[in-house]
């Protein structure tokens, strides 16, 4: 297994997809630190966090998560993993895992740069340990969340533009939901709010913000009782992922090579 | 030594209507070259597939190595090397690289088995080039080093002289010889070339729309298609003698204690025969065999003949 | 409130690796258990199995020091197997290239034994008889030199020796012969030392089988023998312009036992040009031929110069 995880970084040797991917990582860091003036350190994390995460980590996750699956079927190389033999739900398992390794990354990469920009501007650092927890757990969630899509992506078999669109309108969507009172604001349950990856993420992600200013303040207390405790949102979301391995599992044996 | 190292029976393959393979019985022997022999299309790449399961038979069965093959891939597999279809790597990697995967998730029996694959198929070590700019010979090569690399036991190698150059194709030839005959592997071949079979296999299946026509010996299917007139008489001395002295051929073999055979087909056998009777010898049997091995398998095949 | 998320993180990183840890060893149990089952399969006689493992596992090194093992007695294994084949080879060589020739040989004994043979016949099939009996005598000494060349008994003894003075020698001998057989001969041989390690026993065998060859198939009547120095190798050449090979049967002409005609009791043993190329090769060099039917054709030697 560690070595079908070490397989798969040499694949992409030559191929600058992850460093532009961890690049990307800068962007909104960088371009946050220049246009708002934020002097707290939660506020720049929870910027960058949010902003890294559901506008450039999801599309990036499912724009790789789309070389690597093709990457076998383009270069006709499937046959080879096969006869070896490795089983196809291993070589899923594995792909999924730079996937989560990847956004793990990413995550952490925004941090990292936030927090230079941060003591540059002699900001105070408060509780890092935190930030970074949350920030860590967004990476998770975001791979958990970014997974129903990749399975289209897969079912959709190596149209790469179709990939293209079913990935801006699953952003966009997701990321519209968020907004949405009528979604966000229901109780845990079968419903959109729930079952949606990012506004789930959100409605976990709310309860860590310490509103300042009166108009934040009366969302937070209206916002409070929708609010997902950490073991449910992970429960939810990683639930979801289980399904969606499954699902490729499926595809993967109903295939014939 | 005679031991089955694939066995399938009634294996077959059906795509909707169309019988892709029918219920094939392929029997190939330890130690043995086992050449596949069918036109394009003619199910041998679907068999092969089949083998390595790549692809789900219908319904039949397939043993390797006495085992059958479902439910013990994991130990069945890393015994074999294969080639199926187009040489297929990753293209913004070197030869070297992509064996190196290869190495990293099958294992390999030596240290050094990537430097000694590519040496055996004629390819550079460590070369910058990278796949992507490798010839369509370089690619077959890359894809035969692959399948030799960890030193398997069977070969299951599927038109390997595709896209070779004829000093390529002596090449590979010569080694694949030399797999089973030094180091007695077993190896299933197959081609749409059947002057390349006769000159690699020791046994051959012919296979025409997913049957399975004929399963034989070379030697027998040679014996079977040379042209030779065959007479069993009852002195075999003076009938060599007569053969060299009235006929001045030399071109005979007496074979067992009765049997002369003659590979000089200009001489008419009627001739012979009364020669032979006019100087006291008793014929029992003057048997002429006038196939080749292409009218053969013209036959076989239906009279399409195979390319 | 950080420390607690300190101790979590503390947790997390302990479960994580304690979860790895627990997979590899499990990994680890199934290495092994995998490797005694191979082992137990090269135990009951499977040398061709080997111990597959990739180069950065734990076992890799102890999986190819196994496979290094059972490599060797692979090869020693094969070493014994070739001794068989050249048995079985002879026991084909005696049944077919010593029997039609004997059986010949008695037809004509019989012939004349029974009174059969006209009185003009009766010198004439003594003399054929008698040309048999040496040419199978010949021919059995050529067979035994090549079972002895293929079994472990034979040995060279190379030495840096002149090789353009040495073959000036060997040609010496053959001067009478050509000019008995009204061969016109060319002998250019510079006046300049080519040193080479050979054993001079071995060599004076392989440029007489080759000139042997000429003056019994080629029907030339012109001979050729060159002698230069190319690169770092010495090359001889001899040539002839006689009835040639053609190209079907030039690439099998150094195979053991191969001849031009399908039947085997030609004159020669087919053995003749296997043994020379044998000998070459044991004194690391290299042997060619080149032809056109009618024209020529040439034999080309190299062995590698000394220093």
């Amino acid at each position: 297994m560690p070595n079908l995880l070490y397989a798969e970084f040499i694949k992409f040797k030559r191929r600058k997809i992850f460093l532009f991917g961890i690049l990307a990582a800068l962007i909104f860091p960088v371009f946050n630190s220049a246009l708002l003036s934020e002097f707290n350190f939660a506020s720049i994390q929870s910027g960058v966090r949010e902003d890294n995460a559901f506008l450039l980590l999801m599309p990036m996750l499912i724009i790789l998560a789309a070389n690597l699956f093709f990457v076998e079927q383009d270069n006709n190389t499937l046959k080879n993993l096969l006869c070896i033999p490795i089983p196809p739900k291993k070589l899923v398992i594995v792909k999924l895992l730079v996937l989560l390794l990847f956004s793990i990354t990413f995550q952490i990469t925004g941090f990292a740069v936030s927090t230079v920009i941060a003591v540059i501007k002699n900001i105070p650092i408060v509780d890092p340990f935190f930030q970074f927890f949350l920030t860590v757990s967004t990476g998770i969630l975001i791979w958990a969340a970014a997974l129903p899509c990749i399975v289209l992506v897969i079912w959709f078999n190596k149209s790469y533009l179709l990939s293209i669109i079913i990935v801006f309108f699953y952003t966009l969507t997701n990321y519209v939901m968020h907004f949405s009172d009528a979604i966000m604001m229901q109780p845990i349950g079968l419903n959109a709010g729930t079952l949606m990856p990012v506004p789930m993420i959100f409605r976990w992600l709310y309860q860590f913000y310490k509103p300042a200013g009166d108009i934040q303040t009366a969302f937070y207390k209206r916002f409070s009782q929708y609010f997902a405790s950490t073991p449910i949102c992970f429960f939810v979301l990683l639930l979801e992922a289980f399904i969606c391995i499954y699902i490729m599992f499926r595809i993967y044996d109903n295939r014939e090579n | 030594m005679n031991e089955l190292i694939i066995e399938t029976k009634n294996l077959s393959k059906h795509y909707g209507e169309q019988k892709s393979v029918d219920n094939l019985n392929l029997h190939v022997k330890q130690g043995r070259i086992y050449g596949l022999l069918g036109r394009n299309g003619a199910g041998k790449t679907t068999t092969m597939k089949m083998l390595l399961n790549l692809s789900n038979p219908t319904s039949g069965e397939i043993s390797i190595f006495g085992e059958n093959i479902y439910g013990n891939e994991g130990k069945i597999l890393p015994r074999i090397g294969s080639l199926i279809e187009a040489p297929g790597f990753y293209p913004n990697l070197t030869g070297t690289e992509n064996l190196k995967i290869y190495a990293l998730l099958r294992g390999v029996s030596k240290r050094n088995a990537i430097e000694s694959a590519l040496e055996v198929v004629g390819l550079p070590y460590n070369d910058r080039k990278l796949f992507s700019q490798y010839s369509l010979g370089m690619k077959q090569r890359l894809a035969i080093a692959l399948a030799i690399m960890h030193d398997p036991e069977l070969l299951i190698l599927d038109e390997p002289i595709n896209g070779l150059d004829p000093i390529g194709i002596a090449e590979v030839r010569t080694f694949i010889r030399e797999l089973c005959e030094v180091k007695k592997k077993t190896i299933l071949i197959s081609s749409h070339i059947l002057s390349e079979i006769a000159l690699l296999a020791d046994d051959i299946g012919i296979i025409d729309h997913g049957i399975l026509l004929e399963e034989q010996s070379l030697s027998e299917l040679e014996d079977k298609n040379s042209k030779y007139i065959n007479f069993v008489v009852s002195d075999p001395a003076q009938a060599a003698r007569i053969l060299e002295k009235n006929f001045k051929t030399v071109n005979f073999i007496v074979e067992g204690n009765h049997s002369i055979r003659l590979y000089d087909d200009n001489l008419s056998v009627s001739l012979l025969n009364r020669t032979f009777i006019e100087n006291g010898l008793e014929v029992s049997e003057a048997h002429t065999c006038e196939d080749t091995l292409e009218d053969y398998f013209k036959r076989v095949t239906g009279g399409e003949g195979i390319a | 409130m950080t420390l607690t998320y300190i101790l979590g993180l503390l947790l997390c990183v302990s479960l994580f690796l304690g979860g790895i840890s627990f997979a590899k060893l499990i990994s680890i149990r199934k290495q092994i258990q995998e490797m005694s089952e191979t082992l137990s399969d090269i135990g009951s006689g499977n040398g061709n199995r080997k111990i597959l493992a990739a180069s950065n596992e734990l076992t890799a090194e102890l999986s190819y020091k196994l496979n290094e093992i059972v490599y060797s007695y692979e090869e020693q294994i094969y070493k014994f197997r070739t001794a068989d084949e050249a048995n079985r080879q002879l026991m084909t060589s005696l049944s077919h290239d010593v029997r039609t020739p004997l059986t010949t040989l008695i037809g004509y004994l019989d012939a004349i034994h029974r009174g059969v043979a006209s009185p003009e016949d009766y010198e004439n099939y003594i003399e054929t008889a008698r040309l048999k009996a040496h040419d199978l005598k010949n021919y059995i000494d050529v067979l035994f030199d090549w079972f002895k060349l293929n079994s472990s008994e034979f040995t060279l003894y190379p030495q840096q020796i002149e090789l353009a003075e040495l073959t000036r020698n060997i040609l010496k001998n053959w001067v009478p012969i050509f000019e008995e057989k009204r061969i016109h001969f060319e002998i250019e041989i510079p006046e300049k030392p080519f040193l080479t390690n050979v054993d001079p026993d071995c060599y004076e065998r392989i440029i007489n089988n080759l000139v042997q060859n000429v003056i019994s198939h080629s029907q030339a009547s012109i001979i050729t023998i060159q002698m230069e120095k190319e690169e770092t190798n010495i090359v001889v050449r001899i040539k002839d312009n006689g009835i040639g090979i053609n190209e079907a049967d030039l690439q099998h002409i150094f195979e053991r036992l191969y001849k031009c005609d399908k039947g085997r009791s030609d004159k020669g043993s087919g053995l003749g040009l296997s043994i020379v190329r044998q000998l070459v090769e044991k004194m690391n060099g290299m042997i060619e031929a080149e032809s056109e039917p009618n024209h020529y054709t040439i034999f080309i030697v190299r062995f590698p110069a000394a220093n």
